[in-house]
Formats: structure tokens, sequence, C-alpha cells
């Protein structure tokens, strides 16, 4: 689809305070995207943010959840919020000419969600149970969720999704609805879309009585530690590493990534994901995972992958596939600041200094931290 | 058809809206609950609404705890009245400002849900 963009141009306005950006392509669908900067980062309580995000698209003061999902299905098209630890994202798949209706609909979803008790109990909780079990089941995600915790401790290392250990009310999310649903606060998105109509819309709709509030990006790296987790479980064991990565290193990390993951690497075989995800450009988490079903084989393979990396390796190899990668994600990401250009050529060597080390599964079999 | 909450809600409110027909049906209502005698076991008009239905039964899953627990409290009281062939003494008979429609939100709303999804359900899409 995005071979199809006939006009990648791509324009850049503030219309008051909410940055909407947006990307025309000959396609006849389009997607819109609210990212709200209200991630799990930023809830008080561990949790708000999921059930918040659940809550998206439930019963409005114009109508019922019901009656959006199927007018929505009538029409041809998808809504969804997602959750990341940054932003809470309203996405909205369409046939072209729907804008306006979807439009509408994202709007009332911000302004004017009315937070009925029964829902939070019938619809809301059960579904958030349902994205925990998911994400139980899968143990990289696990793994994910403790380096993060083990990394950042608080901040980012808040967890993700609704687990009942903190109670929740009502109360609570409309209050953290009220705090993040603010014009400052708010990036819209477009692909397939015109930009003044979305412009148009967006100023006649109700994003734009949205009360002023004030954005909670984050753009300081916060604080990281080093630290050890580990969690006992049946099924696959996973050892994973995870290094915190601040503004300067991120080309580093970039091709570091391209390494592992490229035959270049003469482990690579071994690892079973490596992933680099970053926050506002400003900061991330490297993070590297073995995985498998026969512990002792996963600890003599994760002491390998962090012996050879210890002892520091010329990556400069990989700077080629970084930037192509970086370009081609680049070319499906609409927010301008993913359009720096990375600024590969100082990287050279990687050597591992200090990481977080979480082991997952049969942990009597896989090693310490200070072992590796 | 059954009377639908909805419609005999809307009957009542109309009832109120206009001063002759209130003039002659408020009175009435009056005498009716006096003769019923439900509050003599102290039980207020809500608690009458039978609950053998899938509407009601949504509304008593909503209806918050603490009025649940008086409801339950009413009901169990009232059986043991009946049961002993007693009235409450007159000190705990319900007062007319007691008698609220606690209910009837919860059931109006469930009902509004369930018209809703019918309609949805039953909806015809014509191509223009």
């Amino acid at each position: 689809m995005f071979s199809q963009t006939i006009k990648s141009q791509l324009i850049k306005q503030s219309v008051r305070r909410y940055t909407i950006s947006s990307l025309e392509s000959a396609g006849k669908t389009s997607t819109l995207a609210v990212k709200v900067h209200a991630g799990s980062r930023y809830a008080d309580k561990d949790g708000l943010a999921h059930l918040l995000s659940r809550f998206n698209f439930q019963t409005t003061n114009d109508k019922s959840a019901l009656r959006l999902v199927r007018e929505s299905e009538l029409l041809g098209g998808k809504l969804e919020s997602t959750l990341d630890r940054e932003f809470i994202t309203l996405r909205a798949t369409f046939l072209k000419e729907n804008l306006p209706y979807y439009v509408d609909a994202i709007a009332n979803v911000l302004y004017k969600t009315s937070f009925k008790p029964h829902e939070l109990v019938e619809s809301v909780a059960p579904a958030a149970g349902y994205d925990l079990a998911i994400s139980q089941q899968n143990p990289i995600t696990l793994a994910k969720e403790a380096l993060y915790n083990s990394t950042y401790r608080t901040d980012l290392g808040k967890p993700l999704l609704f687990d009942g250990v903190e109670e929740i009310t009502l109360d609570d999310i409309k209050e953290y609805a009220n705090k993040v649903y603010t014009q400052e606060n708010i990036e819209i998105e477009g692909f397939g879309i015109n930009e003044r109509d979305l412009q148009r819309l967006v100023s006649d709709s109700l994003i734009n009585t949205l009360p002023k509030g004030s954005s909670l990006k984050v753009s300081e790296t916060p604080k990281s530690f080093s630290g050890e987790t580990r969690i006992r479980s049946q099924g696959t064991s996973v050892a994973a590493i995870s290094i915190p990565v601040t503004k300067e290193s991120i080309p580093e990390f970039e091709v570091l990534k391209a390494y592992l993951t490229s035959p270049v690497y003469e482990l690579v075989d071994v690892i079973d994901t490596v992933s680099f995800e970053k926050f506002n450009n400003t900061h991330g988490l490297f993070s590297l995972y073995v995985k498998g079903s026969d512990a002792s084989v996963v600890a003599k393979n994760i002491k390998e992958v962090v012996s050879s990396l210890k002892k520091g390796k010329d990556i400069s190899i990989a700077k080629e596939l970084a930037k192509v990668e970086s370009e081609l994600t680049n070319e499906k990401s609409i927010l301008p600041e993913n359009h720096e250009a990375l600024k590969l050529d100082a990287v050279k060597n990687f050597k591992l200094g200090k990481f977080s080390y979480v082991a997952l599964g049969d942990v009597s079999k896989l090693p310490y931290l200070d072992e590796l | 058809m059954p009377q639908s909450f909805t419609s005999i809600a809307k009957v009542g409110e109309y009832i109120l809206k206009s001063p002759a027909l209130s003039k002659i049906c408020v009175p009435v209502a009056q005498q009716y609950v006096k003769f019923a005698g439900y509050r003599k076991l102290g039980l207020t008009y809500n608690d009458l609404i039978a609950e053998e239905n899938p509407i009601v039964q949504t509304a008593l899953k909503r209806l918050p705890e603490d009025e649940s627990y008086a409801r339950n409290y009413r009901i169990i009281r009232a059986h043991q009245s009946e049961l002993t062939h007693h009235l409450l003494p007159k000190n705990e008979w319900i007062k007319a400002q007691d008698d609220v429609p606690y209910l009837l939100p919860y059931i109006l709303e469930a009902e509004a849900e369930a018209i809703e999804k019918a309609e949805l359900d039953n909806l015809e899409i014509v191509k223009k």
C-alpha cells in the first residue's frame, strides 16, 4: 500500500494546540489515529491507563457503544484503542468517504464518554482481564514487562496492563481522562487523508472544544537502574537482557539491532527476539531475548551472547542495513519527529556495559546476573 | 404486546404534566397505594415489580450494593410479617417520601438498551 503513495507530501501544522499531520495516498482506505500521551507511564495508579484505553468507544452521551460498533460495521470501518507505555492510541480504519463520521466518533469518545458504572463491570473489566490473560501466555511479553520494571522501577517501569493489584474506581478513571484528554496532549495522525480536509473537520469537531491542559510528554531520559528479576513459571524458559538508551546513543542501538538480527552476527540463530522501543525519540530501551523449552540450553546461549557482546564488536558493518530499516519505518510513520535521518557515521564499536537481566521459566537452571 | 416500563413511565410523565389529568389521577393513585397496603409491610413500590425477566434482572445486577441490601432486607421483613399475619408497627411503615422509584431508572436504561439492540438487529439497509 505504501508504494502507492503518490504524494508523500508532509505538512506539519499546529492548529490551536494539538498537532495534525497527514499523508495522502491513492488507496481507498484511510487511517485516522489520535495519539494521547496517556500510556502507562503517566498513570498514577497501576493499570489506570489500560482501563481508560478499554473505556474508549464505550457509551458516550450521544450514542451507545452498541450503536457505534454497528454503524461502524455498516460503513465497513474498524475502531480500536491500543495502549503502550507512552500512548493511548485511538485508531479508526475506514473507507475514504466516511472521514467526517470517524472524526466525529473519535471526538465524541474524547469529549463525552459517559463512564457508566455498569460498563466498568460488564464490559471494560472483562476485556481488560482478557488482555492480561493473553499477555501472560507469552513469555517474551512477561520478560519485557519485568525488564522495564527492573530497568526503570517507576515511570516506564510501571506495569502496562491492569492486574487488579491496585484498586481502581470509576472516579479514578474519570479523573485520569480529564487530565489526559486535553488539547495540548493529543497528536492527530492521518494516513490516506487530505491534510486540509482533516484540519477543517477537526476544527469543526468537538476536539476543538476539548479543555486546555498541559502536555504530559516526557522528553528527558528517566532514571535507570541495573537489576535482576527471576520469575518461576511453567513452559518456555526465557533469559533476557535490557539496556536503557539515551538520545545520543539511539543510532548506535539502531545499528546494533540490525547487526544482531542479520546473519553477520555468529549467534543470530540463538537470539529469539531483539527489540528496541523508542519513546518520544529521546530515550528508549534495547532488549534481547533468548528462549527455549530446555532451560539449560537457554542458560548456555545467554552466556555465549552476553560474553560475545562484552568482548566488544565492530558493528559498523550493519550501518547500511540499519539505514534501510529506519527509512522503511519512516515511510510508514506519519509523525514528523520520526523523520529525522539517523546519524550513523559515528557508530563503530559496541561493548556491553551495565544491563538488567530477567530469567523466566525454570529459573534454577538459568544463570544469575553476576554469573553472566 | 406487554406494556414496557418505558411506555408506562411516559404515560406517568404525561399525566403529571397536564394539571387536569393529574388532579384526577393523583388522588386515585394515593387511594390505590393506601388500599394496596404494601407500605404497611415495609415495602416500596419498586419492590413489587416482578423480577423474573431479563430486563429487571439486568437492572437488579446494576443496582448499587447498599440499595440492593436495603431491598433484600425490606423483602425478607415483609415475608416475615406476612407469615406471622402481622403488620409492622406504625413507626416502621414506609412514608410517602421514602417510597422512591430507586429501581426504575435502571430498568428504563436496560429496556432502552434492549430496544436499541432489537432495532439494530432488525435493521434494513437501503442502498441509495
